[in-house]
């Protein structure tokens, strides 16, 4: 391992010159820069207004290029970004699945790419810590037209864009349905046949779910129905109805406190349990990490209540082609005793863009100009295509597909490169924009009500991030896996361990482990950096 | 070929025209580079390799001796000492993870390391050609299926409520069903058996090459002494194979501190996080999700430190029972 892992850093460490060579002499001469992409010289042998610099950004690699199109590094968007755009882009592949190693490594080797941008803030924050990245708060005040008025104009955007009180990434606002993400999906037609109301408190949800156990809703006469199954998202859901997520810090009368070691957290085992113990859960849960045995249930109408995500058209569509008789409908986050929080939302800041640390002045200055251009202009291509080729606009506003099928082969891998957008869809806009057959028009239309529901109720979220220092990210790091498992015990042992013995000794670890000194140096962290961590929705 | 031939009189078949024409071993180098020059010159490249890529990345070993700043470089950072050792001993979590690593590894040694010797063995002796080629294409099979796939089905297979194994152990024997892969008892023995599964049919691979290389005269004449089939194995096969087993064990010794990522990594769940919980993924979370590349590699360097040392006592070991080990 210590060899491997030093082996990477050192090898790389020794291309680090050549690549810093590489890097100095194309921006010397700009000219050299541009022969050195024989891909872009049709265009490049086009008379423009003084040779483009180049620039290079990272893309995620989610494997969506077809061959005929060529790859993420050359294809019809890369060229169409080169024609269009003040900037001549490399554009760096890493593979999604290992972004944030991959794009370490390339910086590492300093064979990084000169704009980085990943979705974790944590991340950028820890690059920013590393001094991998710079502070660009002068070059947008100094170079930036469009972007600069829309951070201006978008001030909620500032936290996440600020690290130790310094502008270390540029973003743009998320449309909505990316904000929305944890939901529920309730099976409408057992609520009929049992004549029952959706949920609205959790006493109601477990007397919903033991119905759902015990009187045979999907009618075969067989009791072999389980009444919830998970997700990936599951247990964020369950501890949002408590107002405690895991990995969130809390602010409890001015002082800073960790998600789970607050006594609401109690509460949430407890209710989590208490389903364990009625068997309103499966009860092998623990064992399906990939969550591909309750997908099984789920689609094949054995389950009633999907805790997981508010859109979820595969596993709708599944579901209706095995039972045609489903019907569904979102459910709404339920109350507790706390009040009614919101299920997990996103915050609005969208990909965080970083400049890489070597980059020089007249580079980021490109850069900054690029940027701009594609806030302006630029993402919409990429994120619809051509006109009439790919989409029509409807009612004048909302981009409708034309063909599904040449959309994914030409355009979907394109919405990589949109790394700014102003995009922003309205929920009434899902059903005009899915194709027009009579299954994707319900379940747009479902989607469109589970959106709006999603967004309903506002999510708690004291600080927009946690404090980013070494000292806690260390601490999570041991505690999450000896906490997990406390909380498992509680859940599913049965008699031999109370929600109450649980949350002593996950408290009892937390002290072991040196939690409260973290949570002192977090209180200091929160007080110095207060005003950029107010969670301003809009 | 002929040195390596592992057997009875195996290491001292050396040939001995090479000692005799040469006298002083400077000379003998010499002449010997210039007449074989082409051999030496087709191993450049591999020294080449070795060198760059397994030697001078080794240098990079100093980071566990620094704050290591992607900023700042391998060489740029600011030394510290043996500050991430201190902070390495004194953390409560490395010896568990340790002691985790050291338990899977020995329940690998002690079930996964004899197996494959008795399959290989097994494989030996049975005479029908096609049978023997297809149960060895059956045991050779799983090594090619990836974790993902063989761990989903071996989730499977133990379920307590839909698993084969459950349903065996509850209609023979009337036992209530065990969910094996939740309970830290349980978890360890079938970590260690999926592995077995995987890999004991690709490890009796070596075994049999080394049991083809044994003298059929050797057998004949045992026959012809009345020895039974136990008999053969135990005087013939085992004694033709020890050598074999010496190295396999030897090598085997040097991962007692490692445990497979991915393997971990699948069959792990929240309920067993106190035994599953091993060094690489410890390094996974800790080193590389936050950026404590100084501390893993520190980790690491003491991996190896411990590997080595295991590595060169067993050879000792080994070489104290007259066989000849690794060197």
């Amino acid at each position: 391992m210590a060899a491997s892992l030093s082996l990477m850093l050192l090898v790389l460490a020794a291309c680090s010159s050549n690549g810093n060579n590489g890097v100095s002499s194309e921006s010397a001469s700009p000219v050299a820069g541009a022969s050195s992409t024989p891909s872009s010289s049709p265009e490049a042998s086009e008379p423009e207004a003084g040779p483009k610099k180049e620039i290079s950004i990272s893309a995620f690699d989610r494997g969506l290029v077809p061959t005929e199109e060529g790859n993420y590094e050359d294809n019809r968007w890369t060229k169409w970004i080169n024609e269009n755009s003040p900037a001549t882009v490399k554009w760096i592949p890493v593979d999604r699945g290992q972004a944030q190693q991959k794009l370490s490594t390339l910086i590492a080797s300093g064979s990084a790419p000169d704009l980085i941008w990943e979705y974790d803030r944590n991340y950028i924050a820890q690059l920013a810590n590393q001094g991998a990245i710079q502070p660009i708060d002068a070059y947008i005040e100094k170079y930036s037209t469009t972007l600069k008025k829309y951070l201006q104009d978008h001030p909620e955007l500032k936290p996440a864009m600020t690290i130790n009180g310094k502008m270390y990434a540029v973003t743009s606002k998320r449309s909505i349905e990316t904000i929305a993400n944890n939901g529920m999906w309730i099976r409408q037609d057992w609520l009929d046949k049992l004549q029952l109301k959706a949920p609205t408190t959790i006493e109601e949800l477990i007397e919903v779910a033991k119905k759902f156990k015990d009187e045979d809703p999907d009618g075969n006469g067989e009791d072999d129905t389980v009444p919830i199954v998970f997700n990936g998202n599951a247990v964020q859901v369950m501890r949002a109805f408590f107002f405690t997520n895991e990995y969130q810090w809390y602010l409890e009368d001015g002082q800073l406190k960790y998600g789970r070691t607050l006594d609401r957290y109690k509460d949430a085992l407890a209710f989590h349990k208490s389903l364990f113990d009625q068997d309103l859960i499966d009860k092998e849960y623990i064992t399906d990490s990939n969550f591909q045995r309750a997908r099984q249930l789920w689609t094949t109408g054995k389950a009633g209540i999907y805790f997981a995500n508010w859109s979820m058209d595969n596993e709708i569509r599944d579901l209706k082609t095995n039972v045609p008789t489903a019907k569904l409908a979102p459910l709404e986050s339920v109350a507790s005793q706390y009040g009614k929080n919101g299920l997990y939302q996103e915050l609005a800041s969208n990909v965080l863009i970083a400049f890489n640390s070597d980059m020089p002045e007249d580079k980021i200055e490109t850069a900054v100009k690029f940027l701009d251009w594609m806030l302006e202009t630029g993402w919409y291509s990429m994120k619809f295509g051509e006109k009439d080729v790919h989409y029509k606009l409807v009612n004048d506003e909302v981009p409708q597909r034309l063909d599904a099928d040449k959309y994914r082969a030409e355009v979907a891998y394109a919405n990589e490169y949109a790394i700014l957008s102003q995009w922003d869809t309205k929920a009434e806009w899902i059903p005009l924009m899915a194709a027009q057959d009579e299954l994707s028009q319900e379940i747009a239309l479902s989607k469109a009500e589970a959106l709006t529901v999603a967004l309903k109720n506002e999510y708690r979220r004291d600080i927009a991030f946690s404090p980013d220092l070494p000292e806690v990210s260390q601490l999570i790091a041991t505690f999450a896996p000896i906490s997990t498992q406390i909380e498992v015990k509680v859940v599913t042992g049965g008699k031999s361990m109370t929600p109450e013995a649980g949350m002593e000794q996950i408290r009892n670890e937390w002290k072991r482990l040196g939690g409260e000194n973290v949570e002192k140096l977090a209180q200091e962290w929160y007080e110095k950096n207060k005003e950029f961590l107010t969670v301003s929705s809009e | 070929m002929k040195e390596r031939r592992p057997g009875s009189g195996a290491a001292i078949a050396r040939p001995s025209s090479a000692r005799t024409n040469i006298n002083t071993p400077r000379a003998s180098f010499r002449s010997r580079l210039k007449r074989d020059r082409h051999l030496y010159l087709m191993l450049v490249p591999v020294i080449v390799f070795y060198l760059l890529f397994k030697y001078a990345p080794m240098v990079g070993e100093i980071i566990a001796f620094k704050d290591y700043r992607l900023g700042d470089g391998v060489f740029g950072s600011k030394w510290v000492g043996l500050k991430h050792f201190e902070s390495l001993f004194g953390s409560l979590d490395f010896w568990r993870v340790l002691r985790n690593t050291l338990v899977l590894n020995v329940y690998g040694l002690v079930f996964g390391f004899p197996i494959p010797i008795i399959l290989a063995l097994l494989l030996n002796e049975v005479r029908i050609e096609w049978y023997k080629r297809t149960v060895q294409n059956l045991l050779y099979l799983p090594h090619f299926i990836s974790w993902v796939v063989l761990g989903g089905i071996f989730i499977a297979i133990l379920s307590p409520s839909t698993g084969i194994v459950n349903a065996i152990l509850e209609r023979v024997f009337g036992i209530e069903p065990i969910y094996f892969m939740a309970s830290s008892a349980w978890w360890p023995v079938a970590y260690t058996l999926s592995g077995i599964w995987r890999e004991a049919g690709w490890g009796t691979i070596l075994y049999l090459a080394a049991m083809a290389s044994i003298d059929p005269q050797l057998y004949e004449a045992a026959k012809i002494d009345g020895a039974n089939k136990l008999r053969q194995i135990w005087h013939i096969t085992l004694p033709g194979i020890r050598s074999t087993v010496a190295i396999l064990l030897v090598l085997r010794m040097g991962q007692m501190m490692d445990v497979g990522l991915e393997q971990t990594l699948i069959l792990q769940n929240q309920s067993v996080l106190d035994v599953a919980d091993v060094i690489s993924t410890y390094v996974y979370r800790v080193g590389l999700q936050n950026m404590n590349y100084s501390y893993s590699t520190a980790l690491g360097l003491f991996q190896s430190a411990v590997g080595l040392i295991l590595v060169i006592g067993v050879n000792r070991l080994t070489r104290s029972f007259g066989e000849r080990g690794l060197w």
